[in-house]
């Protein structure tokens, strides 16, 4: 599986800019989850910081449904 | 005599009125004192405050069911606007007539919601289930979209309050959890004697060869 270097970032803020960061390089995969080899510190501007200990992890994003975005598309339909 | 009463002390008023009543020449004494505090009523008697001038609305903000969206208007003012929509010319009771109100124009609603975030809303919503500190919300007849549901969460690290929407067949809050973890993630079986994960936010972390994990995070911050 190709893989390609994020630098030691987990994900990006979309709206504020924050990073999940870790101290270790990150890759990431073709199917878009990011890997990385604990120990280690993962740090964020909002969030208190996680210390994993030793071993590989596989880091993703939580699946969030923009209901916001179907506001206007079901609003103009009922209309 | 003393023409702005209000102005002055009313307990030495009525005692110097008295002696005025009296006649002599207290009297006159009295009327020259009156006169004076007449002169210094600023400096002397109490404010009065019914006389002060009530802060006035800026009428170059309209709310918006006025007019249309702004660009500046700030939230304060949008949640002003949305609150106080009963004292507008149609008459509304509670916050779900409100709410109906502010569906009157479609893009201000729209406009006012995103303005405002969902969070100035939720009170608006239908709470289908609780666990600690999540609630499972329906919040589709705040924005007239179906089946919209939201988890209620807190950021233990901030302590603030904050909506994320789930999937619509989500039906309480722990198979929400379950829900929008991401697809690899859920794909992994679950149990309590499990491998631990760790959860940053919206970022979750956890071992590349685990074979069963715990069903909630162990570390959630």
């Amino acid at each position: 599986m190709n893989r390609r270097s994020v630098g030691n970032v987990l994900a990006e803020g979309e709206a504020t800019g924050h990073h999940h960061r870790v101290t270790v390089a990150v890759m990431e995969r073709e199917d878009k989850l990011r890997e990385f080899e604990g120990p280690t510190i993962v740090t964020h501007e909002e969030h208190t910081a996680i210390e994993l200990p030793r071993r590989k992890y596989i880091s993703a994003k939580v699946i969030e449904v923009d209901y916001l975005a179907a506001m206007a598309t079901e609003q103009e339909v009922k209309d | 005599m003393v023409e702005d009463m209000e102005a002055l002390d009313w307990d030495d008023i009525e005692t110097l009125r008295l002696i005025m009543r009296k006649g002599g020449d207290n009297a006159v004494e009295a009327a020259r004192i009156l006169a004076t505090m007449k002169q210094h009523s600023q400096v002397r008697g109490p404010t009065v405050v019914r006389n002060r001038g009530l802060p006035q609305p800026n009428i170059d903000v309209k709310p918006w069911y006025l007019s249309g969206p702004f660009s500046n208007l700030r939230p304060a003012q949008c949640a002003h606007s949305y609150y106080t929509v009963c004292h507008s010319s149609q008459p509304c009771l509670d916050r779900r007539c409100a709410l109906q109100k502010l569906w009157d124009d479609t893009n201000n609603a729209r406009f006012t919601i995103q303005k405002l975030g969902l969070l100035a809303f939720v009170n608006d919503g239908f709470v289908i289930d609780q666990w600690g500190d999540y609630q499972l919300v329906d919040m589709s007849h705040v924005i007239r979209v179906s089946e919209a549901k939201y988890l209620l969460m807190l950021n233990p690290t901030t302590g603030k309050w904050h909506l994320e929407g789930v999937p619509r067949d989500s039906f309480s809050v722990r198979n929400a959890l379950h829900k929008r973890k991401p697809e690899s993630l859920r794909l992994i079986p679950t149990a309590e004697k499990g491998d631990d994960w760790y959860q940053q936010g919206d970022v979750c972390i956890w071992p590349e060869d685990a074979i069963m994990l715990k069903p909630f995070p162990t570390i959630l911050t």
